[in-house]
């Protein structure tokens, strides 16, 4: 079995990994082949473009490497559904948008995988609570 | 050489996800979770006096949120070539039934009297030692006539073109929109004693004027040569031959239909674990 030498987190645009920091300064220095990662990436990745995608590579001993891809950020989600570009800089006082309840379900739907979620309604009061952060209103 | 720029804000993992939205927005391009730190990532070139007083203005009002004790420091990285660790773990490598592909730092014994194909990648894509390209290469072996001119889209390394010619074509066009992968190219084409041989541009394929190609080749994935399919055939002799790779085996159904609807007709298809490649003749 090969021994683990490092994990690497990153979160880059989906089907658009290039060479760029953070991916090559990040793998280079584990000596990871970078451009292999990139291409690997970008075939895994290209029906999700537009959207930025955490993943965590492993890194090997022999400078092999694994990866995994994560569901996209709340965060981010939840910004283009408002259709707003950031949060509010006072959630508590100033909202800067919204999200109906069905777009809260499906972005709690899709995060389900990388939550720490029972089911679908503890998983939407946890992405509410981002929301709350953000002052991103959610609607009935 | 381009300059970036680090953005490293301590954050914990539910600060960093409330700062991205913020950090997207101001243009940067990447992320990395290091240390109870957030690094973010933009080309200086898109960086500006404006852009950081919003950065600060934006950033203070999401760290009064996040955290009163968050810091944040800013530092330039110079690009550079940072797979050099990586190339010096690569050996030559054997292909088809003809080609050895190997660094410049290597020997090769060559008992079977293989073509040698002479790569230092930096960082370019195009080494053999993905499956995709060892694919693409093994077709290029089968299908390439002394005849042929050949386009390579999206060179990387060149390596395509340079077995293209070195299997026997009479010459071979590559482009590429990679800066790094453009001056990459040259210099193995220089280093394979083929320039004459090989013409190397920086354009897309819709702005190539080039007469059509008896073969292309095209190492890319799959979404991208749906896209470039309208091209490759005006860029392809009637009865020419594509020759795709950068596909996986979930892919094929939806590659076929598209070459199908582009009047192309799939004639050949290698498969390495989850990779495939196919040859397909571009019919009248």
């Amino acid at each position: 079995m090969k021994k683990v030498v490092g994990f690497v987190k990153l979160q880059i645009p989906a089907g658009q990994a290039n060479p760029a920091p953070p991916i090559g300064p990040a793998l280079g220095q584990k000596g990871v082949n970078i451009m292999e990662f990139c291409k690997q990436f970008n075939t895994k990745t290209q029906d999700k473009q537009g959207l930025i995608i955490p993943v965590v590579v492993t890194v090997y001993s022999d400078k092999s490497f694994t990866f995994i891809t994560k569901t996209p950020p709340a965060s981010v989600l939840l910004a283009k559904a408002a259709k707003v570009e950031k949060g509010s800089g006072e959630p508590n006082r100033n909202k800067v948008g919204k999200v109906t309840k069905t777009q809260l379900r499906e972005i709690a739907e899709l995060k389900m995988p990388d939550l720490n979620a029972h089911d679908v309604d503890a998983a939407m009061k946890m992405v509410a609570g981002t929301a709350r952060s953000m002052g991103i209103l959610v609607e009935d | 050489m381009k300059t970036y720029l680090e953005i490293s804000i301590t954050a914990t993992p539910h600060q960093q996800e409330l700062l991205l939205p913020t950090m997207i927005e101001l243009g940067c391009q990447g992320f990395q979770e290091s240390d109870g730190e957030l690094l973010c990532y933009i080309d200086k070139s898109r960086w500006s006096s404006d852009k950081y007083e919003q950065f600060r203005s934006d950033l203070k009002r999401t760290l009064r949120i996040i955290s009163a004790n968050a810091s944040v420091r800013i530092k330039e990285i110079q690009e550079e070539n940072w797979n050099v660790l990586w190339e010096q773990t690569i050996q030559p490598i054997e292909i088809g039934q003809k080609l050895v592909v190997k660094p410049s730092w290597c020997d090769y014994n060559n008992i079977e009297n293989r073509i040698i194909i002479q790569i230092d990648p930096k960082m370019s894509f195009g080494t053999g030692y993905h499956e995709t390209t060892r694919l693409i290469l093994q077709l290029l072996e089968r299908y390439v006539d002394a005849e042929y001119s050949i386009l390579d889209v999206g060179m990387g390394t060149g390596i395509l073109a340079i077995a293209g010619v070195k299997l026997g074509t009479t010459t071979a066009v590559g482009i590429d929109v990679d800066d790094w992968s453009i001056e990459n190219a040259r210099e193995n084409v220089e280093s394979n004693c083929v320039a004459d041989k090989v013409a190397i541009f920086k354009k897309p394929i819709d702005e190539l004027e080039s007469p059509p190609a008896d073969l292309i080749t095209a190492n890319l994935t799959l979404n991208s040569i749906i896209e470039l399919l309208q091209h490759f055939r005006s860029h392809l002799r009637d009865g020419g031959l594509l020759l795709l790779s950068g596909l996986l085996q979930s892919d094929r159904q939806a590659m076929t239909k598209h070459l199908r609807d582009h009047h192309f007709e799939v004639i050949e298809q290698l498969t390495e674990n989850e990779w495939i490649a196919l040859a397909a003749q571009k019919l009248t």
